[in-house]
């Protein structure tokens, strides 16, 4: 058994703790059921989701994996994943480049023009130009059916830029000045001390970047026309919404509404490589921080 | 603490950034745009919805984009809009960028007109004699050429759809038979067989889970939606529109339309109505009577009676027996199925695409798909593969190893709705008869042809009605005003109705109504 | 010829000074020249894709015709904000919105941080970080899946929860048609699932707390709850503060991609909110100037909001966006 801050104390110390877990448990159950529900419908074998409603606790004698296997069997499924890949990938890299670039200079409260430049910025948070604004940028910058289309318009976030600036403002300044005195200009300053020691939000941040490109379906649906460059959750949003559409579809004896279990596989298969990141990441979560570094 | 020389790595990075922003701006760019007077292949690019929604588009490399190019000199761009208001988002935008597309499927018709209006579309009365036997077979309806013109111009390729009265009204008629009951004639017939529905166990299961009448929601126009078209119709109600005094004046102001909203109401009241029928998506709705809910519901005859999907329904009631419901007849003897429509698939050519020249490719790629070989390719796929031709030279499937009902095959044929033709050989192979798990056949087109025999009206000319400036305020007063009647929300009296016609008045819908009635009469579809 | 001397304007003395004062701001300038170097991508960035935009976006005030471009279209000043103001609905849009979003700022904040306290006091680490996988979950759920979830849960027929109402002997509830219960129902599932998402940012704030002040504060007989009160919350104050102001200066956002897929014509007199109506009467119906003149509008409103926000809380929590 794994525990952090070492053992128990005492008896108010025990009770907080059991206070704690039960709190726990409780947040864990009231979050589990739906989703729950959503993996048992999607390994419904495709048959039964026909006949009756589903209840949560399908026998797994019952379980199939006949949607799964239609889904990934598609090539254009495959290809859709390597494309969120991609946009995912590039899109993160762009925008942590960016926005811890930019809100490490922001931290200096001397710097000349700081408060203009911040101003300018916290203004753009408020004003949204818009839909057609931004695309009529875009399409003048010839970005139009490429990938940077998809990511550079959103690439900073300012809420995650003001976050991250209050992070970094929050380390010691000491850090900072013992570097500055051992010769280090403030890149090095950056490089080699400030983010190894900001991995917790880093990793947060990047967090929230990757999520934000992974699940996103309006930007390419708006963006790009060749259909080789569609990202999963643009195929995923078609399937959701395909046996819906009564207008647009024509009606015909050859293809089945996709049923409830195929949708729900969509739904699975477009957030399982993020749930198996998000161990490997946490691990950082629960390091110490600041290992030794300042002296007082 | 060794600190390296990194001035140089962050500058180095910044210098990794713009390359890798300079290869994404030249790789995968974006669509080229040749002028048709070199001779090279003229670059189009067309936009439509596919037929296909849940799978992908072509691939890159497809062999007809080849053919096409070989053929008729011309690098097809071929894009699949997304589903629904996506599709028509999408479009917009670039319509504002004023980059539309060469070649497009008019998916929303008020959005089109707005694009008209600004000068965004092409006039193609040029491109029709450069397509004489697409011309000939799809765009020689007088009526719908009048729909397709707007100040003398004609400014959309529109073709007829003969396939149009696809919406019938489903009853359980295994049901029935188990109750001892007769088909429903009238309207008290209807309201009492949804009750007998819903209280006495038609399927003998011996629990209280089946209700008398399913419905949901349609998202198009003002009312409650098609679902109840026949009710509506059995008091002389039909559409949105009433043309009979000679002006455009909108039906809920027909005292017909009040008796019918009643009746709902006391369907609803008797609780013989699924209850859910507001929040229920097409998709839940469909479920649910695939799992047994529902004694009537409304349904398009395919999505009811196809093989795919009623599949779903014959696993768990192989005895169960669909049978569409014949129109029911109102207090005055009316009755009516609904409205239907000759408008059919629609496509539209951007000012631009007209301006750089490209009229003439546009006509040689629609000609070639009109019949024969492009007609075959992209509706079918290939001979041999996908397809057979029999000895009357119609389609079938049989003994075909990848046949273009699969799946497997669907992303290839995604452009078939382009250039089907609705003809009986056609249909026949789109809508095969199939034999149930009980042994009984069933066929679709027979179906579909029952359905249409029945007394409709044509509403075609309503389609030429410009929208209100506020329409989308119009039609969620009328929408929540209705559904709040309906389900008891609101009271339901002489009164409160008035109240609520009178409130039009605040919307403006009167100019509305007279805008209509000027138009229809400038187009000459109203006498 | 005498040589007059003109004495200049400034005095010698003040010469040197403002002299002083200028070279001292150029050589602060130049000391930070490694940090403008940083900033110039950012720069680079909202100036194309933010301020950009915002300089096309005067088809606010423009009757917008694609042909003639941006530039060219006519001028018809405030109209499309008048449109949007004088639209039949425009009080019950802006009174949705206001309590959509109040609530869901008021009732989301706190489990969040409660949330957050809890995995970072757990002891049992297994149990924490299973917790907190499973929480942030919902975060990556679409809307449309979610509704498919609630419909699972709520419907009057046979939904879970009105199995339990209906076997208690009571009516069953038809949560998401009915205006009493629909803006609760908005803003309990937004809770879920955005509550183990929101806990992230705090979560990662309380563990870069020194853990020698909580010994310091053990040392001295704090109790554990007191321990919380007293270090845990004061140190992430900031970061609760800049989140509030932040969302404070989106408050006309209720939510659109939630509210849009949750609602129907039954509860629109409780759900409809600015952001939908825009959506179909700017978006679906081709006026963009419209659309994004109630988009600068809600800028302007959340601009005041965060203004105001920020001066208080600088004079009452001693710190704020700035």
């Amino acid at each position: 058994m794994k525990f952090r801050l070492g053992k128990p104390k005492n008896m108010g110390d025990t009770t907080f703790d059991g206070g704690v877990n039960l709190f726990l448990i409780l947040v864990l159950l009231i979050t589990f059921i739906p989703i729950w529900y959503a993996v048992i419908v999607s390994l419904t074998p495709l048959e039964l989701t026909k006949s009756q409603g589903y209840n949560l606790f399908l026998p797994p004698t019952q379980w199939s994996l006949e949607a799964y296997r239609q889904l990934l069997g598609q090539d254009s499924f495959l290809n859709a994943l390597l494309m969120s890949c991609l946009i995912t990938g590039s899109g993160v890299a762009i925008d942590m480049i960016l926005t811890t670039l930019t809100a490490y200079a922001l931290t200096f409260k001397d710097l000349p023009g700081r408060n203009i430049f911040l101003t300018l910025i916290i203004f753009t948070f408020l004003f949204n130009a818009g839909l057609i604004p931004t695309y009529l940028m875009v399409k003048n910058l010839n970005l139009l059916n490429t990938i940077p289309a998809v990511i550079l318009p959103g690439a900073i976030s300012v809420y995650n830029l003001l976050v991250m600036k209050t992070f970094f403002q929050n380390l010691p300044s000491s850090l900072r000045e013992s570097a500055i005195v051992d010769g280090a200009n403030e890149v090095q300053v950056l490089w080699h001390i400030i983010l190894p020691l900001s991995r917790p939000i880093l990793l947060t941040i990047g967090l929230f970047y990757a999520v934000g490109h992974w699940n996103d379906f309006f930007q390419p649906i708006l963006y790009l026309s060749d259909p080789n460059l569609m990202p999963l959750p643009v195929l995923l949003r078609n399937i959701l919404l395909a046996s819906s559409m009564n207008d647009y579809v024509e009606q015909n004896a050859l293809f089945a509404a996709p049923q409830d279990a195929l949708k729900m596989a969509a739904v699975i298969l477009t957030m399982l490589p993020m749930l198996f990141i998000y161990p490997w990441i946490q691990r950082y979560f629960t390091k110490g921080v600041l290992l030794g570094g300042v002296k007082e | 603490m060794k600190i390296g020389t990194t001035t140089r790595g962050l500058a180095l990075g910044l210098c990794l950034l713009a390359v890798l922003l300079g290869q994404f701006l030249a790789a995968c760019g974006g669509t080229p745009n040749t002028p048709s007077n070199s001779n090279g292949p003229v670059d189009l690019t067309v936009w439509i919805d596919p037929a296909v929604p849940e799978v992908s588009g072509p691939p890159a490399n497809w062999d007809f984009y080849t053919t096409v190019r070989q053929k008729l000199n011309i690098n097809l761009h071929l894009t699949l809009l997304p589903l629904g208001d996506d599709g028509n988002t999408k479009m917009s935008a670039a319509a504002a960028a004023n980059n539309l597309p060469d070649l497009f499927q008019i998916t929303d018709t008020n959005l089109f007109l707005q694009w008209v209006n600004l000068g965004l579309i092409a006039p193609v009365d040029n491109l029709l004699p450069m397509m004489p036997q697409r011309t000939k077979a799809r765009y020689s309806d007088p009526t719908l050429t009048k729909l397709a013109t707007v100040n003398g111009k004609i400014y959309m390729l529109q073709e007829p759809s003969s396939f149009n009265k696809r919406g019938g009204v489903f009853i359980r008629k295994d049901w029935l038979d188990k109750l001892g009951l007769p088909m429903p004639k009238t309207l008290d017939d209807l309201f009492n067989v949804a009750k007998a529905f819903t209280y006495n166990d038609p399927d003998g299961d011996g629990k209280n889970d089946t209700y008398g009448f399913g419905a949901t929601t349609s998202s198009s126009g003002t009312g409650l939606g098609a679902a109840f078209s026949t009710i509506f119709g059995a008091y002389g109600i039909t559409g949105g529109w009433d043309y009979s005094s000679g002006k455009a004046v909108l039906n809920v102001r027909d005292p017909g339309y009040l008796q019918a909203v009643d009746f709902i109401k006391k369907m609803s009241d008797a609780k013989v109505i699924d209850p859910n029928w507001t929040t229920l998506t097409t998709n839940d709705f469909r479920a649910r009577w695939k799992q047994g809910k529902y004694g009537i519901f409304p349904e398009d005859f395919c999505a009811g009676i196809c093989q795919a999907n009623y599949q779903a329904f014959d696993t768990n009631f192989p005895k169960g027996v669909l049978v569409p419901l014949g129109p029911i007849q109102g207090p005055d003897g009316q009755a009516s199925m609904g409205t239907f429509s000759n408008v059919g698939y629609r496509m539209g050519v951007s000012q631009k695409a007209m301006n750089a020249g490209k009229g003439p490719a546009i006509a040689k790629l629609l000609e070639w798909l009109n019949s024969g070989e492009g007609y075959y390719l992209a509706g079918f796929g290939k001979e041999g593969t996908n397809y057979k031709l029999d000895a009357q030279g119609n389609i079938t499937t049989a003994g075909v190893p990848v046949p273009f009902t699969t799946h497997e095959e669907a992303p290839y044929i995604q452009m078939r709705n382009m250039v089907l033709n609705n003809s009986p050989a056609e249909l026949k192979v789109r809508y095969p008869s199939f034999k149930t798990k009980a042994g009984r056949t069933i066929d679709p087109l027979q179906v579909y042809n029952t359905i249409a025999s029945m007394p409709w009206k044509d509403d075609t000319m309503s389609y030429a009605i410009p929208p209100a400036s506020n329409q989308a305020d119009i039609n969620r007063y009328v929408d929540e005003a209705l559904v709040q009647f309906v389900t008891g929300q609101k009271p339901l009296t002489t009164d409160t109705w008035n109240t609520f016609v009178k409130g039009l008045d605040g919307l403006n819908v009167p100019d509305w109504e007279a805008k209509a009635t000027q138009t229809l009469q400038q187009r000459g579809l109203l006498k | 010829m005498r040589t007059e001397v003109i004495p200049p304007l400034v005095s010698k003395a003040e010469t040197r000074q403002s002299v002083g004062r200028t070279s001292r701001l150029l050589r602060r300038i130049w000391r930070y020249r490694m940090v403008y170097l940083m900033l110039l991508p950012g720069i680079i960035y909202f100036a194309l894709f933010r301020y950009g935009p915002l300089y096309l976006a005067q088809i606010a005030f423009k009757d917008f015709q694609p042909v003639l471009g941006v530039e060219a279209s006519p001028w018809i000043g405030f109209q499309n904000f008048l449109t949007f103001f004088h639209s039949y609905y425009f009080a019950q849009l802006l009174a949705n919105t206001l309590i959509i979003s109040s609530a869901k700022l008021v009732f989301g904040i706190p489990p969040a941080i409660i949330l957050a306290l809890a995995l970072s006091e757990a002891r049992f680490l297994p149990l924490a970080r299973l917790t907190q996988t499973v929480t942030y979950l919902p975060h990556f759920l679409s809307w449309v899946v979610v509704f498919g979830v609630l419909l699972g849960l709520l419907s009057p027929d046979n939904g879970l929860i009105n199995q339990a109402v209906v076997k208690a002997g009571s009516q069953p509830i038809d949560f998401l048609t009915n205006p009493a219960w629909f803006r609760a129902i908005i803003v309990s599932s937004d809770i879920w699932k955005e509550a183990g998402w929101g806990a992230i940012i705090y979560l990662a704030a309380l563990l870069s707390i020194d853990p020698s002040q909580y010994e310091a504060a053990a040392l001295d007989g704090a109790s554990r709850l007191q321990r919380i009160w007293y270090i845990s919350l004061p140190n992430i104050k900031d970061v609760i503060v800049l989140v509030t102001i932040l969302r404070l200066g989106t408050i006309l956002d209720a939510g659109f991609a939630q509210i849009f897929v949750l609602y129907s014509l039954p509860v629109y007199s409780v759900g409809d909110v600015i952001d939908t109506w825009v959506y179909r009467e700017g978006i679906l119906n081709f006026q963009f100037g419209l659309a994004t003149a109630v988009g600068l509008f809600k800028g302007a409103i959340g601009l005041v909001l965060i203004v105001v926000a920020n001066r208080v809380a600088k004079r009452f929590a001693g710190s704020g966006l700035y």
